[in-house]
């Protein structure tokens, strides 16, 4: 077998495999219909071929499919902006030939042009390609070229299929659209694939990466812009233009073919993937658990030292504030993009009251602004930092630290939670602190007839749900300790608890209820459940404060 | 054949790993990499086996006639990691017939896939588990297994052993032993008594650099505090004595 078809066939036979064995044991996993399923069925060959070809067949149907919905969209697109309207009979009779055209170029920008740009002209390889050359040792520079050469072919073909119709409807013609397409394409891919042999971009570092990306996805966008306005789509497809577009690709694909430093290149590429794929690994955490990816993700910004700085305090006190010294950097960032979105809105509202003509005639009332405050629940549940404090705490610290006795000794867990808890109610005051400041330049403002009463519940109001925000987290953190020594949950009722915190702060945003009673009433029941809490805290975390194994 | 490493640099960030770290190594023997947690071992053998792209210096290996060839193929370097990397969702006898069906050029041994497994002590039940279900221990036989099918050039074992149980150990070993002869093999590994039973040269890796470790000391009584002095920082040093 030729290497080419051989390292293709077996790229795809071993990705079929393992999507029907990973069935097989999603099966046996189920309740009542798992048990009978025999382990004997990852061994039974005619069984699996069987399944090998429908499997085959269902994803290349499937893969089809959605090549077809994709050009449709960027010609039904293409239709509308050309012609302003959108009707069934314009897309089957009345469209043209440019319709399809520009759709085509739409589409080579959208599907070929900003990917790779996105990746700076890298066609880097993903994690299946790696995984498949780890585990078959197979050569880097044989297999990535190999695989990357046959997806572009096998790319473009599922293309080529619904391009063809929509250049016969269009009546461009369906061989003539097909041919600018495969041109088209073909062009970009030996282009970028010698960009990227010859531009070593990894070299160059944030922001200017950023900057670059930004700039030449700008410029693709340009592109279909320009030939939009100018009616471009008939120059594009001319002779002198597909022309000169093939013998580019002639003279890019022999020199991409023909490359001399391909290993090194190939090489560099392999670095850079492997280097993703630990930068992924790292980022998502080995358990995949989002409900520690803040957690997970705040690892990379610790800055050490401090030491010095906590010398006069001990134990439990020196480990959570050395822990919120190193993460100072990256929370005092938060707490600057918090400040910043507030100052902007501030400065948005002294703007319109200064400039914008007639705005003082607007006003609003104190029931008004008493419907407002239970949203400001949610704002503040989205903007706190008790889950990001709580997963910082775990996977930084209690992961480690909970495997000793002493850590889970009594004293030490109830310190450790009264310094978390003043940690994160002086950070989430902050932002209630924000909130009270835009909610009184507004009430300044715009404001009619606000009475004392209002400001004084408002404060009390801000001050609850501070104080609920603040302890929630960290209660149900250590009451029910979810986190397994893998950082795994091993205590769904969390998942649960979470949920639907998260549902009631929604409601109360949705909640257009007057009156004081109401805001009263969150106040209350916030401060019972902080009151409540606590001596429920005192009583029970030291029971309950350890892993779920 | 040799495995020549010259002034090899490379560094993450602001930590130097290697600082002109130079070593050549020869076929026929055994080489075991000591050093301390951190030291580099890992990312030596990943630069090796062109995982990762070096700052600076060259690695090349030269034929018996003399040439030096540092554009060699990642398939000259078997590298065996200390978590065995292997695709969970196929079956022990499906990736070993995958691998002889893609390898198939490369093959030293006919056998059959059975004959493989069972030659690592792969029982015939447990051949056709997902791989996802073998243990830590069957998983290295594994992969293990499949280095040794196409007995690449250069072999590499990043912390064998560990994860063996002691006749599989044993077998192992002797298997380490019957191969050497026809490649370079190199492992790294804390366990020193280990190193004393397999190696025939002994290689530190320390303050970036790259030191052969004199052969004659490693049968002496004191060969632990040797290689712990050997290993040991200055600094440290001072500390202790402090």
């Amino acid at each position: 077998m030729n290497n080419f078809v051989k390292i293709n066939w077996f790229y795809t036979l071993t990705a079929i495999t393992e999507t029907l064995n990973g069935f097989f044991y999603f099966l046996r996993k189920l309740p009542v219909i798992g048990t009978k399923i025999p382990t004997s069925l990852y061994k039974s060959k005619d069984i699996k071929l069987a399944f090998m070809i429908f499997v085959g067949i269902g994803k290349f149907v499937m893969q089809a499919g959605l090549k077809l919905i994709i050009v449709a969209i960027a010609y039904i697109l293409s239709v509308c902006i050309i012609h302003q309207n959108l009707s069934f009979e314009l897309f089957v009779n009345g469209s043209t030939a440019p319709d399809a055209v520009m759709a085509v170029i739409m589409l080579i920008v959208a599907m070929v042009l900003l990917p790779r740009i996105m990746e700076l002209f890298y066609g880097s390889p993903d994690k299946k390609m790696l995984a498949y050359i780890s585990h078959f040792q197979l050569s880097y520079t044989k297999t990535v070229r190999s695989l990357s050469i046959f997806k572009e072919i096998k790319t473009l073909f599922l293309y080529v299929l619904p391009v063809l119709l929509f250049g016969w409807i269009s009546g461009v013609g369906a061989f003539k659209l097909a041919l600018v397409y495969i041109l088209m394409r073909l062009f970009c891919f030996v282009s970028f694939e010698m960009l990227g042999r010859k531009v070593d971009v990894e070299p160059i570092k944030e922001p200017l990466k950023g900057i670059l990306w930004a700039i030449f996805s700008l410029l693709a966008i340009a592109i279909v812009v320009v030939m939009y306005r100018f009616d471009l789509a008939n120059v594009a497809i001319s002779l002198p233009v597909m022309l000169v577009l093939a013998v580019l690709t002639i003279l890019l694909g022999f020199l991409f073919f023909t490359y001399k430093s391909e290993s090194r290149y190939i090489e560099r590429l392999i670095t850079v993937g492997n280097v993703r794929l630990e930068k992924t690994a790292a980022a998502v955490g080995n358990s995949q658990n989002k409900y520690l990816a803040e957690g997970v993700a705040m690892q990379k910004h610790i800055s050490l030292g401090g030491e010095r700085k906590f010398d006069h305090l001990k134990g439990s006190s020196l480990l959570n504030a050395l822990l919120f010294y190193r993460y100072k950097k990256t929370l005092n960032k938060s707490i600057k993009i918090r400040l910043g979105a507030f100052a902007l809105a501030l400065f948005i509202c002294a703007a319109l009251n200064y400039f914008v003509p007639n705005v003082g005639a607007y006003t609003v009332s104190e029931s008004k602004f008493l419907k407002l405050l239970p949203g400001v629940v949610f704002l503040l549940y989205l903007i706190g930092y008790g889950k990001k404090i709580v997963q910082m705490c775990f996977v930084n610290c209690d992961v480690a630290m909970l495997h000793y006795p002493f850590y889970r000794e009594s004293k030490t867990i109830l310190s450790g939670f009264d310094q978390r808890f003043k940690k994160i109610f002086s950070l989430n005051t902050i932002n209630a602190l924000c909130v009270f400041a835009l909610l009184l330049t507004i009430c300044l403002f715009w404001g009619e007839g606000i009475s004392m009463n209002f400001y004084v519940v408002m404060i009390l109001f801000l001050v609850a749900v501070t104080l609920l925000l603040s302890f929630h987290e960290l209660f149900i953190y250590y009451l029910l300790q979810p986190f397994a020594s893998n950082m795994a949950v091993a205590n769904p009722l969390y998942k649960i608890i979470t949920f639907v915190f998260y549902l009631l702060c929604y409601a109360t945003a949705q909640l257009h209820i007057k009156g004081y009673w109401f805001v009263l009433g969150i106040s209350i029941v916030s401060l019972l459940y902080v009151g409540i809490g606590s001596i429920v805290i005192k009583n029970r975390a030291p029971k309950t404060f350890r892993f779920k194994d | 054949m040799k495995l020549i490493l010259e002034n090899l640099e490379k560094r993450f960030d602001k930590k130097v790993i290697f600082d002109k770290a130079s070593f050549t190594f020869e076929k026929g023997k055994i080489y075991g990499l000591l050093g301390r947690n951190g030291a580099g071992k890992t990312t030596l053998f990943n630069s090796i086996s062109r995982n990762l792209a070096l700052d600076g210096g060259k690695i090349f290996l030269e034929d018996e006639a003399g040439n030096r060839n540092n554009q060699y193929d990642n398939t000259d370097i078997g590298f065996i990691y200390t978590q065995p990397n292997l695709p969970d969702f196929m079956t022990g006898a499906e990736f070993i017939q995958f691998f002889m069906d893609i390898n198939a050029a490369k093959l030293k041994e006919r056998k059959t896939v059975e004959e493989h497994l069972l030659s690592v002590g792969i029982q015939r039940d447990d051949q056709h588990k997902l791989l996802k279900d073998y243990s830590h221990g069957m998983k290295n036989k594994v992969q293990m297994l499949v280095t040794f099918m196409v007995m690449p050039p250069v072999i590499l074992l990043d912390e064998p052993l560990t994860s063996f149980d002691l006749i599989a150990a044993h077998e192992i070993k002797e298997l380490i032993l019957s191969i050497k002869s026809d490649s370079i093999i190199i492992f790294s590994t804390h366990i020193l008594q280990l190193a004393q039973d397999l190696c025939d040269e002994l290689v530190l890796l320390h303050d970036q650099k790259l030191t052969p470790v004199d052969v004659t000391i490693m049968h002496d009584k004191d060969f632990e505090d040797q290689v712990i002095a050997l290993l040991t920082d200055e600094e440290d040093r001072d500390g202790v004595n402090e």
